[in-house]
């Protein structure tokens, strides 16, 4: 057996198995480069945003001194002040991260930005860059100033390319962050945060143990002397108390100062004082209600010891929502005010209340009555700034007057402390980013599987065009085959021959597949990147070559080459000596179990699809459904062709012959109809059964609009007087509002391709979940950290299930396990974890503000617009839940386009390889033909049954797949949108189109080839 | 009933030109069983399929003059007018039945089917008349019990006999045989013999029969021999 002489005799053949081999290896190698290269650029990109950042050292809410960085373990370190903030550009407000940075020589006003903001920007070359105001005393706490937002006007004067850290960004994402630079000095005097920073990058790996040797206290603004501790701050943190507190020394004095709004003897009122706690006075303690007043206090209240005084102040719980508490306190003594004024601890510096001329320049959050100070409060003012008027028990105000950001504002010790310090005393915590980066890159989405199971009707075809040509080939060869097996050759011998000579094609081919491989990957890339960018929300992906991928891609795609073809000569060997298929007159059992069958399914399958209709609404249900009655079809096809050929009535017509002529080739049509089909119906109901927006639209509470907020919301925006106080109270009365606290962590939603670790939380009190449809587990504790994720970012984005375990950093460095206690549906708060408010706290007790709102109102849009504008300084993006739901369905719209588009494209190359059966079939047709042209049927009429002989079932079989596909859509039968129902039309006209004309080529080929015979 | 005149046939043989038929004439009147032998290669079954409409002629006439509005057909040189190619296809189907030495039946048909074929040329469906005349026919020729059988079950005498009952469904006023005995045995082969001789006498069909059996040859009424393109 001359292979190669074969080879070339029958090349028509071998062509079309070279073909078909090269197209499979394409997708095959193609799909397998793809997700090499998506995962290569989730990896370039984490190179791209962190630079040479091993090591980032941030300070949570609070600030770091600049000092830090001057560490000769930091000398390759550089210090930033990092924020939040938004620039506004038309009506558009765009978040940035605003970096204060050394590294660039810019000037007050001036302000770099990276490249996609500059694209944002457009010709804009100066913006306002609004940012929430940060102090050294955290805006969560009571005593701050009432402005939470801030602007700088800046003029553009450069753009920091991805080279020079442009695209600078610390969190687990590929898309790329809009960054504005601007000089920290000038940010940090703006700020009033002159000398500080809160987040140092290395390009060192710097270890805990380095940090904790070259960090000290002072570094965190925490200011140690022999004697006594005060804050930056103001608010010790509560480490430190507790670390100060937990020593087995003597107790040191605490003192927690506080503004209170009377100090009341009878008709007598002092408005407005300072006051501190402390639990001991000179030597002396101060217990339970007992209050000690300077001279100055005692004289206007007219008061002596023993008298009680009332004392009555602010206290907020969550958010500031204010309430007023009075306290009776017992005098025990009353002390000249110098003696106040020489304990420099009993003062504290809150700004916008201390370092101020006048009371009347007070500026506090509070709402301080200016009617009520009088001159001898301003007096008393001007000479004595923020002394405190009175000395109470620590014990008795701690409850009140403590928050999360400490519970003590100074300390004094009998001696210095010694403890060792260590930084995640003070909040400040260190993470090597890099390392989590690409264990997010390399876990990400995986496109090689997806796109080998979009491609998966691109292979399937692939097989078919490689078997079709094959099964032809050796259907000629038959001959040559009998002749083999009379000279005596064994079956294994001319099975090993054949094998030789046709692999050997597929040998030749694979390394042209494979290079296909790259132009198919680097095409998909380009489409991932532009066209369906709504899969990915990332530009700029690049190829990346993995050797050993390609060859295994080349091995796969040659294993089912192999196997492909060994049945196939195996199938033909067998049926060598096989005769035409006969007609049988005894088919009548056969029939008759094929009509009771067909009968019941067909009946079952209506059933159900009115059932699921009218009651149930099932996808699934829906789906098996459109299979059933393929199925059902099918079995009617077989019976109906059965059912007539074996029925023989005197009368003879043209029908009977295209029947006859079906049944004669039946095998071949059968594997026509469940291949097209089976294909219709998998691409159409796949490509069409748009994801459900209603589920997801009912489970949003009802509320219109999700808020969020660039600047944390710390006001309770139901409160009537809050929203009076930020110009809300032309809100209608029926808009109602639900905040939730954010920590910010990974986007887990699918827009990230990264695999995420430690999602976004949001906290809320979970009862008002049950409207979204997250029903908290009542057996589990909330002494125990649990959270609930929706159940895509669950699967998908963090590939974790419920019971699993995530570690989160909480403020005080501890690493904290949460429990994933269950799920919820995707839908507005798709990739972020949601977590009691009351757990939330206890871990970030410092996340105060409400970065999440929900609103609903009986007139909406008016809500919506009169929000937007009153609050624009803290850069609320609001959209309509719809809008926010879609955005996330779009991703999985992308990728059902793409699997519409890449089916289509494999059911097209399936009709192709059909078309190799039916020139097969044409060719057995051959004496058929010379018998209709002998007997004097027209070449029309020729042409006419042999169409019909040859399209009857493709035709059949389209129709019967296509409505299958729109049974399998009935639960949302407008997901689709009109543009993509009149893609898959246009794609079910081509594929007719190809069908018939591609048909009607063969059978005039075939004739126009028997006119000479 | 049929003239041909100086009729030449050729084939492309790779380079060069083979003919088949040169100048070859003939004249065929109603009534008459014709055979025509020849050696293998000779262009007998070249000039049944000019006899059959199935090829045409390179040069010369053939001229077709029964049944046409009692007007002569040209068939050769093929004249341009309108439906000639419709006029053609009712010729060979309504006046030439055609059996073949392979038989020709259509496998994924039953006898019956295989012989009401030619009525489905020119109608949907076969008409009563056509199914009373199928099966005179087939007891004319001893098939009847066959009916619904698949031929591909049938003995080769037997599918001679569909083929021939399939030729004559029409009553076409011209047989052409080729080969009809060459792969059955001698008593076979006689008693299709015997049978086209009764088709010629019984229902008056004019039986033009290339073959190589000398058997077959001496029940024609006349006989030619085909040799260098020329009958003899």
């Amino acid at each position: 057996m001359s292979t190669k002489q074969s080879r070339k005799h029958y090349r028509r053949f071998y062509r079309l198995v070279t073909a078909a081999v090269i197209l499979m290896m394409a997708v095959l190698t193609g799909s397998l480069l793809l997700g090499d290269s998506v995962r290569g650029t989730l990896v370039h990109r984490v190179s791209e945003r962190l630079g040479k950042t091993e090591t980032v050292i941030t300070s949570g809410t609070g600030f770091m001194n600049e000092t830090l960085v001057q560490h000769p373990l930091m000398k390759n370190a550089r210090g930033y002040l990092l924020m939040d903030g938004f620039v506004s550009v038309g009506e558009k407000l765009l978040p940035v991260y605003v970096w204060g940075t050394d590294a660039d020589t810019l000037q007050e006003g001036e302000v770099m930005v990276n490249e996609p903001l500059l694209t944002q920007l457009g010709n804009q070359e100066d913006l306002v860059l609004h940012l929430p105001s940060h102090h050294l005393v955290p805006s969560g706490s009571l005593f701050v100033t009432k402005s939470y937002a801030t602007q700088m006007r800046l003029h553009v004067v450069g753009v920091k390319s991805v080279e020079e850290g442009g695209n600078l960004l610390l969190k687990n994402e590929q898309t790329l962050p809009l960054n504005v630079f601007v000089n920290r000095q000038h940010l940090a005097e703006k700020m009033e945060l002159e000398g500080k920073i809160n987040m140092v990058l290395s390009d060192d790996f710097i270890e805990e143990e380095q940090l904790a040797a070259c960090w000290t206290p002072e570094q965190s603004g925490i200011h140690l002397t022999d004697s006594t501790l005060t804050c930056d701050g103001v608010f010790i943190p509560l480490n430190i108390v507790e670390k100060l507190g937990n020593r087995n020394e003597e107790l040191s004095t605490l003192y927690l100062s506080y503004f209170v709004n009377d100090l009341i003897h009878n008709a007598d009122t002092i408005p407005y004082s300072f006051v501190t706690a402390v639990n001991e006075w000179q030597g002396e303690p101060l217990e339970g209600q007992d209050i000690i007043l300077s001279d100055y206090a005692a004289r206007r209240l007219h008061v002596q010891e023993g008298d009680s005084v009332s004392m009555s102040y602010f206290i907020t719980r969550q958010l500031k929502n204010l309430d007023t508490r009075a306290q009776m306190l017992r005098v025990k003594k009353i002390v000249p005010l110098a003696s106040f004024r020489q304990d420099s601890l009993l003062m504290a510096d809150f700004p916008g209340l201390t370092r101020v001329e006048n009371c009347t320049d007070w500026d506090s959050d509070l709402p301080i009555d200016m009617n009520r100070v009088q001159k001898e409060d301003e007096d008393f003012w001007h000479t004595y700034r923020q002394t405190p008027k009175a000395v109470v028990s620590y014990e008795a105000v701690k409850k009140d007057w403590s928050n999360a950001f400490g519970s003590a504002t100074a300390m004094r010790f009998t001696s210095r402390p010694e403890v060792s310090w260590m930084p995640h005393d003070a909040d400040v915590q260190l993470y090597h980013p890099r390392a989590q980066g690409l264990k997010g890159a390399a876990g990400g989405v995986d496109f090689a599987g997806l796109f080998l199971s979009l491609g998966f009707f691109i292979i399937l075809s692939s097989v078919l065009l490689m078997k079709n040509p094959l099964v032809e080939m050796f259907t000629q060869r038959q001959g040559e085959i009998q002749l083999y097996q009379q000279l005596g050759f064994k079956d294994k011998d001319i099975r090993k021959g054949l094998f030789k000579e046709a692999f050997t094609v597929m040998l030749f081919a694979s390394p042209w597949g494979a290079l296909a491989g790259f132009a198919y990957s680097t095409l998909t890339l380009w489409l991932l990147g532009n066209v369906w960018s709504g899969a990915t929300h990332t530009e700029g992906f690049v190829l990346h070559v993995q050797p050993l991928t390609l060859i295994i891609g080349v091995l796969i795609g040659l294993l089912i080459c192999a196997l492909t073809l060994w049945w196939v000569i195996r199938s033909q060997l067998s049926t060598v000596n096989s005769q035409f298929p006969t007609v049988n007159s005894q088919l009548s059992t056969l029939t008759c179990h094929l009509s009771i069958v067909s009968s019941i399914l067909l009946l079952l399958t209506i059933s159900l699809i009115v059932v699921n209709f009218i009651y149930l609404h099932n996808m699934v249900l829906f789906i098996v459904c459109g299979l059933l009655w393929i199925l059902t079809w099918g079995l009617f096809l077989r019976r109906e062709v059965e059912r007539r050929s074996s029925t023989m009535p005197d009368v003879v017509n043209r029908k009977q012959l295209i029947r006859q002529s079906v049944r004669a080739s039946l095998k071949q049509h059968l594997l026509a109809y469940w291949t097209l089909s089976l294909g219709v119906f998998t691409v159409f109901a796949v490509g069409l059964n748009r994801p459900d927006f209603t589920q997801a639209l009912q489970a949003t509470g009802g509320y219109q609009f999700y808020v969020d907020s660039r600047v944390p919301i710390q006001y309770d925006l139901n409160n009537p007087s809050v929203r009076h106080k930020l110009s809300l109270q032309s809100l209608p009365d029926s808009t109602t509002f639900l905040g939730f606290l954010r920590h910010t962590q990974d986007e887990a939603s699918c827009l990230n391709l990264n695999q995420v670790s430690t999602p976004t939380v949001l906290g809320v009190d979970l009862k008002e979940m049950e409207a979204f449809g997250l029903i908290p587990d009542s057996q589990l504790s909330t002494a125990n950290c649990q959270l609930y994720l929706d159940e895509e970012a669950l699967t998908w984005s963090l590939m974790k299930s419920v019971g699993d375990t995530l570690f989160y950093q909480s403020e005080r460095g501890d690493s904290v396990p949460v429990v994933i206690a269950g799920t919820y549906p995707t839908g507005i708060f798709h990739g972020n974890a949601i977590m009691s408010s009351e757990v939330f706290r206890r871990l970030w007790p410092k996340e105060g503000g409400q970065e999440v709102l929900l609103m609903k109102s009986s007139r909406p849009e008016e809500a919506a617009e009169i929000l937007s504008m009153a609050m624009n300084e803290y850069g609320l993006n609001v959209q309509t839940v719809e809008e926010r739901i879609k955005m996330f369905f779009e991703v999985t719209e992308t990728y059902l386009i793409i699997f519409l588009t890449l089916g289509g494209l494999g059911l097209l190359l399936g009709i192709f390889s059909l078309m190799i059966i039916v020139r097969k079939n044409l060719t057995a047709q051959r004496s058929t033909i010379r018998q209709y042209r002998a007997t004097g049927f027209p070449e029309p009429l020729i042409r006419h049954l042999l169409l019909h002989e040859n399209l009857l079932v493709p035709f059949y079989a389209i129709c019967v797949g296509a409505i299958g596909s729109i049974i399998s859509i009935s639960a949302n039968p407008g997901g689709a949108g009109l543009t993509t129902l009149l893609l898959a039309l246009v794609v079910l006209v081509v594929i007719f189109l190809l069908l018939y004309y591609g048909v009607k080529y063969m059978v005039n080929q075939t004739i126009n080839n028997q006119k000479d015979l | 009933m049929l003239c041909l005149k100086n009729i030449t046939k050729r084939f492309a043989d790779g380079q060069r030109s083979l003919t088949v038929l040169d100048h070859l004439s003939l004249q065929v009147e109603e009534g008459e069983y014709i055979a025509i032998t020849g050696e293998s290669g000779a262009g007998k079954t070249t000039l049944l399929n000019i006899l059959g409409t199935l090829l045409t002629a390179d040069e010369g006439e053939y001229v077709w003059s029964v049944k046409d509005n009692g007007q002569p057909l040209a068939l050769s040189p093929q004249p341009s007018a309108p439906n000639m190619v419709d006029r053609i296809c009712q010729l060979r189907n309504q006046e030439i039945g055609f059996v073949y030495q392979d038989h020709r039946l259509l496998p994924q048909f039953t006898v019956w089917q295989n012989i009401l074929l030619p009525t489905l040329a020119t109608k949907s469906a076969s008409t009563e008349e056509e199914q009373r005349r199928a099966l005179e026919l087939m007891e004319f020729v001893g098939i009847t019990p066959l009916k619904d059988s698949p031929v591909t079950h049938l003995s080769g005498g037997e599918q001679t006999r569909v083929a021939i009952c399939r030729a004559l469904i029409n009553q076409p006023s011209l047989l052409l045989a080729d080969e009809p005995t060459g792969q059955l045995d001698a008593a076979n082969a006689q008693m299709i013999a015997t049978l086209f001789q009764q088709v010629n006498a019984q229902l008056h069909t004019t039986i033009i029969m290339a073959t190589h059996s000398a058997e077959m040859a001496k029940v024609a009424q006349k006989t030619y021999t085909l040799k260098e393109g020329k009958l003899k």
